[in-house]
């Protein structure tokens, strides 16, 4: 297991400065679509931040660039990677990776994992990039299975075929499984009853208290009240009020 | 010139370099020093095949012009020339190249292996061992040991130069794969000298054998594909295989039949329209040593009537 | 570059004529990693592969490769043009790997499973028979294929199958790079699953550095890191695969995203 981020509460661990995001669709005339700009955030370990503002507003595109999968049309993302800061929108694919590997993680509505691989190993696989032995990671894998309430009869299996549920819950162990110090959560508990909501409310819980700073889309009022630290509202670092306050 | 001494029955007067207008050995000077100057080369890389300008000889392709145009090369008017084929004496090819040579050279023939300074050979290597001081001209069909896996000349020039042999390696993998041992019995691949991968000519791998560390100057003409080689005398020369799979030389349950010979080249001859077999010696003049040294081939074995062909004389 | 870069590629560039298949290409590669190099027919990423994989001769640009350390030569970045071709084609036999598109011109037809399995060691001086064969039987249930049918000759195999052996007589002498040409291409799509499956445990077990050239988005997304997106030669965009998919910035790349057919 990784130690190090063990973080004391203050420390930051994500830094945004300026960011913003418009996409220009080339096949549509080169039309501009702004999502947000000038958007500052800072998030400390043990913080879980949750975003705010209405549908459509970017919270996933936000999170998608602070995972990398998204490139920033202005400003950084940066965020603690080992001992040092990574700025995200500069690095090359491989520290991406690297740092998708060991500090940053990413649990999304939709379950997106290589087809034919079972349950598992698709769990295990973050820890067994971290270099820990299979035997180990599939323990731990297992462990976390069962307190999902995953059926042990599933484990065995691709999860192309769950329902939407038990593929949710595969996609929370899989994205929480490793300590990584910060977590990206976009409607982790989509799809899931009461019951199984609050086991990943419970495992939110924890992840907070060890001190990963998370950063996450709830539509659940419920959840959002359990596990959130404070809320970030995009309203602001919309395309349209920015606008209006520079007119004003 | 006429050696008044000759103990051997085969001494014939010289004849005349300019008989019918022809140059002593058939090829004019330039050529023969063309060619010495590539079995030079070749003799300096044991194994290489240096190409020469093969020239138009009387006789075609597939008979032995190769051969031929190296024996015209070297052979010296005090050089005696024996000249085999599947290691007989008396065979239509062997007893018309000796002819020419003895027309165009004048030079003494014969058909004792240890009396030959070169002899010239079609598949097969005498049974004697040769001695310091001869040469043994083989006639080649193909000179590239690579040829059926890889046609492609450019291509094989490359892999020897690199020394890259796997090709004929993967080749004996699936003889032992598909046949469960190596199914080459003739012209069997050698490494020579540690370097080059050469074909011995189409001899039974039997002979194989004698071509490794020959006292002998071992020469390779091909004729048709215009290329020479040559093993120098005491060279290490090495026939391809496995660990597990070691090179073996084919072996008879029979002997000779005509002088009891158990360990050379055994021919199988029928000898009647009954269809009765007789194993001798492919090797004519070895066999009628031991014949005449008092050999006895094993009880129970008819020897035919008309065997050994006569010791010729030459023409 | 870093101190473990594998390859490096600076500006190559390959001509037909006066026209360029490809220009100005340049990344490094490390170890342990894929790139896909991705577009259409006539994008130049087949030539580029082949002027990698050193099978045509650059016109410009230069490739360095930092070849396994021996003990005998110092270790670091080679200049490809700077080896001799005794040495460059050990190292395409030892340390590359190419697997080529179809697989009849990657294999031997004419010799059984096993022979093309073993093949590269017989030409590093393997001498042992028995050896060379347990080898080869090892590799093919690796690429799982039936050991039994080591003695069956290629033609007997089905494409998918013709594939997997391409892809074991390539790794038997444990390389760190492998060259893929479209290497699914023409299989069924079932196949063609099982392959991708195959190659991403091979890639991830072995910590293989690969380059696959593919038009399929697919098989990008699948197994790649990062990749690179040619279109008349030139590389328009490269960079993280999930980024490049889905937040093409180049029009070519958008166009190339959005005509991909869902089923």
């Amino acid at each position: 297991m990784n130690p190090g981020f063990c973080q004391s509460p203050t420390q930051t661990l994500v830094r945004v400065r300026g960011l913003g995001k418009t996409f220009v669709l080339h096949n549509r005339d080169g039309v501009e679509l702004p999502v947000f700009s000038g958007l500052d955030m800072e998030v400390a370990a043990g913080e879980c931040v949750v975003l705010s503002g209405p549908s459509g507003c970017g919270k996933s595109s936000l999170m998608r660039c602070l995972y990398g999968n998204y490139a920033p049309s202005a400003g950084t993302v940066e965020l603690r990677h080992g001992a040092d800061w990574l700025d995200l929108s500069a690095a090359s694919p491989r520290e991406v990776i690297d740092a998708r590997r060991r500090s940053v993680g990413y649990v999304s509505q939709f379950l997106r994992v290589i087809p034919r691989i079972p349950t598992l190993d698709l769990v295990a696989e973050p820890l067994r990039r971290l270099g820990l032995a299979r035997t180990l990671a599939d323990q731990q894998a297992r462990e976390l299975l069962e307190r999902l309430a995953l059926p042990e009869r599933l484990w065995h299996l691709p999860p192309a075929t769950f329902s939407g549920g038990e593929q949710q819950r595969v996609n929370v162990a899989r994205g929480l499984i490793a300590p990584r110090p910060v977590l990206l959560l976009d409607e982790p508990t989509a799809s899931l009853d009461a019951g199984n909501r609050q086991i990943v409310v419970d495992l939110i819980g924890r992840a907070r208290d060890r001190g990963a700073a998370i950063i996450g889309i709830f539509h659940d009022a419920e959840v959002r009240d359990a596990v959130a630290t404070r809320s970030f509202d995009l309203g602001p670092y919309r395309p349209d009020r920015t606008l209006e306050e520079a007119a004003s | 010139m006429n050696s008044a001494t000759a103990a051997s029955a085969l001494d014939q007067p010289p004849m005349s370099e300019q008989q019918g207008g022809y140059n002593f050995g058939f090829l004019d000077e330039q050529t023969k020093r063309h060619i010495r100057r590539a079995l030079l080369k070749a003799v300096a890389i044991p194994g290489y095949q240096v190409p020469f300008g093969s020239r138009e000889m009387p006789l075609p392709y597939g008979w032995g012009t190769g051969g031929i145009q190296v024996t015209a090369s070297i052979i010296g008017r005090d050089d005696v020339l024996k000249v085999i084929d599947q290691g007989s004496d008396g065979t239509v090819n062997a007893v018309n190249i000796r002819r020419f040579f003895a027309r165009t050279t004048g030079v003494r023939t014969t058909t004792l292996t240890a009396q030959a300074s070169i002899i010239q050979t079609r598949h097969r290597i005498p049974e004697k061992p040769l001695r310091d001081g001869q040469i043994l001209v083989f006639q080649v069909p193909m000179p590239e040991p690579l040829f059926r896996l890889e046609p492609r000349r450019a291509q094989t020039i490359k892999l020897h130069a690199l020394a890259e042999y796997g090709l004929m390696s993967v080749r004996l993998y699936e003889d032992i794969a598909q046949l469960g041992a190596i199914a080459r019995t003739y012209d069997y691949p050698v490494q020579v000298n540690g370097r080059y991968l050469m074909s011995p000519s189409p001899i039974p791998k039997f002979d194989n054998p004698k071509l490794n560390m020959s006292p002998a100057l071992q020469l390779f003409g091909a004729g048709r594909e215009k290329r020479l080689y040559a093993v120098p005398p005491y060279t290490p020369v090495h026939s391809l295989a496995f660990e597990d799979h070691p090179f073996e030389v084919q072996r008879w349950e029979q002997a000779c039949g005509l002088c009891g010979s158990a360990d050379s080249f055994l021919d199988e001859v029928i000898v009647d329209d009954a269809g009765k077999r007789l194993f001798v010696c492919s090797d004519s003049d070895h066999c009628r040593e031991r014949s005449l040294a008092g050999h006895q081939p094993a009880a129970g074995v008819q020897p035919d009537d008309a065997v050994t062909p006569p010791v010729e004389a030459s023409a | 570059m870093n101190d473990d870069t594998l390859l490096s590629v600076r500006g190559v560039g390959k001509r037909f004529g006066a026209r360029w298949a490809c220009r100005d290409v340049s990344f490094d590669l490390h170890p342990g990693e894929v790139l896909a190099v991705v577009g259409e027919s006539g994008s130049g990423k087949t030539t580029l592969l082949n002027l990698l994989a050193l099978r045509l001769a650059l016109d410009e640009g230069s490739v360095h490769y930092s070849p396994r350390p021996d003990g005998s030569s110092p270790g670091g970045l080679r200049d490809l043009a700077s080896l001799s071709e005794a040495r460059q084609r050990l190292l395409s036999r030892t340390e590359w790997g190419f697997v080529d598109q179809h697989p009849r011109d990657g294999l031997r037809m004419a010799v059984s499973a096993g022979a093309n399995v073993a093949e590269r060691l017989m030409l590093l001086g393997g001498e042992h028979y028995g050896r060379l064969r347990a080898t080869a039987r090892d590799w093919m249930s690796r690429v799982e294929l039936a050991e039994d049918r080591i003695d069956d000759l290629p033609s007997r195999f089905s494409g998918g199958m013709q594939q997997r052996l391409q892809i074991a007589r390539n790794l038997v002498t444990g390389p760190r790079l492998v060259f893929m040409d479209e290497p699914t291409s023409g299989l069924d799509v079932s196949v063609q699953a099982r392959l991708l499956d195959l190659l991403r445990s091979l890639v991830d077990d072995l910590g293989l550095a690969c380059i696959v050239v593919t038009h399929d988005l697919a098989v990008a997304r699948l197994l790649a890191h990062r990749m690179l997106v040619m279109k008349d030669g030139a590389v328009v965009e490269a960079g993280l695969t999930d980024r490049v998919l889905d937040d093409p910035h180049h029009p070519y790349t958008q166009l190339l995203v959005s005509s991909v057919l869902m089923p």
